[in-house]
């Protein structure tokens, strides 16, 4: 079995195509006068030299520096028949040029996939690093809002920052691929703060909440009048990401960012000399 | 791979299925043996007992999803959809009815069936299917078909999901 396994399936998917339920339906409807048909929510496409996985990417982050963009899918190869339960001699079993695959996107298993191998290997292989990279894409990290204190701020006076909904704990996700764990985690190793006058700071930890003062100041010395909703005010997260495969050594992987933002108006106060 | 290699890798698949095989007879008692199935065509959905036999079980789910989804374009009404339908299928098979019930355009499924049944986990089966494709797009007032029948033959597979104790179509792959 490890026999087969290793001769027939270097396996799996090249392409990881983005395809919106939008789009499947605005191609459903450049094709009306096909004959009608169950729409698809995943398209395997074996006419190509390699086989290329189309899913909707429920999930997706968008807007995150470093992904790769892609629907997180990819094929895994069955190598034991006991992975699966199978009724009894199928179809598809007693044909030698046809092998089972499980097809995965992100965290979840999407169904059963057979790719006729008649031809040869369809697919390029694709090792655990390159699922690795795609869970790095796709690690859920928490939402997170920037707090401030006071809430409008004030030229010349302090004003704190934290981070809020993230803790800046380790972020750590896993999947079975290939009969194998494949263990990401992403790490936080600092937080850059723009405080949208020009000013920055790099901190290592996500500030502390008020009433707490936080370690994470700035003093703003103009006002945010001419902008409409104040300072822009921004915290990169940078991580650093590392993954293992079967519990083994630590693997370091390229670094990914997150980013948070929010509008920060601070005005400026006039003394009044009252006799 | 080499010849070799593909007689070994045979091999192998053949003792492993003769043993899955002879696992899922002992497990299957009371089933028909078989986990193919030739089902001529659809039809109106009739209430039936749901059988004990997990494979059976995802049968009737995967044939009566045909059932109500053909009652839907017939109708062109969404409404009993989910019932047999979860997750993304029944995002993409609800906006097909409500597309064709936007331009009055009503259609007769019908379909040869030929598939196969594999069960993945205890939440998880696939239904592999090789059918002939008979729908046709109907007039909306004779509900006669305005269209040919060009029988086309489609292989799809269906991931069909235990949600609660209800098995319902969750993905629609397809083959191109």
């Amino acid at each position: 079995m490890e026999d087969r396994r290793n001769h027939r399936v270097s396996v799996v998917l090249l392409a990881l195509a983005l395809l919106t339920l939008p789009e499947a339906s605005a191609r459903a409807q450049s094709h009306e006068d096909d004959q009608f048909d169950f729409e698809s929510t995943t398209v395997v496409d074996t006419n190509s030299d390699a086989v290329i996985v189309e899913a909707d990417a429920q999930g997706t982050i968008a807007g995150v520096d470093g992904s790769g963009g892609g629907s997180g899918c990819w094929l895994d190869p069955i190598g034991t028949i006991g992975q699966i339960f199978v009724d009894s001699f199928q179809e598809q079993w007693s044909n030698p040029d046809l092998f089972p695959f499980l097809l995965w996107c992100r965290q979840e298993m999407r169904g059963l996939v057979w790719l006729d191998m008649s031809g040869g290997n369809p697919v390029p292989a694709l090792d655990p690093e390159t699922i690795a990279m795609h869970m790095r894409d796709e690690i859920p990290v928490p939402s997170a809002e920037i707090g401030i204190n006071p809430d409008r701020g004030l030229v010349g006076v302090e004003s704190w920052f934290w981070i809020e909904g993230y803790d800046g704990s380790p972020i750590e996700e896993s999947t079975n691929a290939l009969g194998q764990l494949v263990e990401v985690e992403a790490r936080v190793t600092s937080y850059e703060w723009s405080f949208g006058d020009g000013d920055t700071i790099a901190a290592r930890t996500p500030g502390r909440a008020y009433p707490d003062r936080s370690d994470i100041r700035h003093v703003y010395q103009r006002s945010s009048a001419g902008l409409a909703s104040g300072y822009p005010v921004e915290v990169t997260f940078a991580f650093d990401v590392r993954y293992r495969v079967d519990g083994g050594a630590w693997i370091e992987l390229p670094g990914i960012t997150r980013v948070a933002g929010t509008s920060y108006p601070v005005r400026e106060s006039q003394a009044v000399i009252q006799q | 791979m080499t010849t070799r290699g593909r007689t070994l890798a045979v091999g192998g698949v053949l003792l492993a299925v003769l043993a899955a095989g002879l696992l899922a007879g002992f497990l299957a008692l009371g089933n028909d043996g078989g986990s193919s199935g030739t089902t001529p065509t659809t039809s109106p959905v009739s209430p039936s007992e749901t059988p004990t036999d997990v494979r059976a079980q995802v049968e009737q789910a995967y044939l009566e999803a045909w059932d109500v989804w053909a009652d839907a374009l017939l109708r062109l009404d969404p409404s009993r959809l989910p019932e047999a339908f979860t997750g993304r299928a029944l995002q993409v098979v609800t906006d097909q009815v409500v597309e064709q019930r936007r331009k009055n355009e009503p259609v007769q499924i019908r379909a040869e069936h030929n598939y196969t049944i594999t069960l993945i986990d205890a939440q998880a089966a696939s239904v592999e299917d090789r059918y002939i494709n008979h729908n046709v797009r109907l007039d909306p007032e004779t509900l006669e078909p305005v269209e040919p029948d060009e029988e086309t033959r489609v292989r799809r597979s269906f991931t069909l999901k235990l949600v609660g104790s209800t098995w319902k179509i969750a993905e629609i792959i397809e083959y191109q």
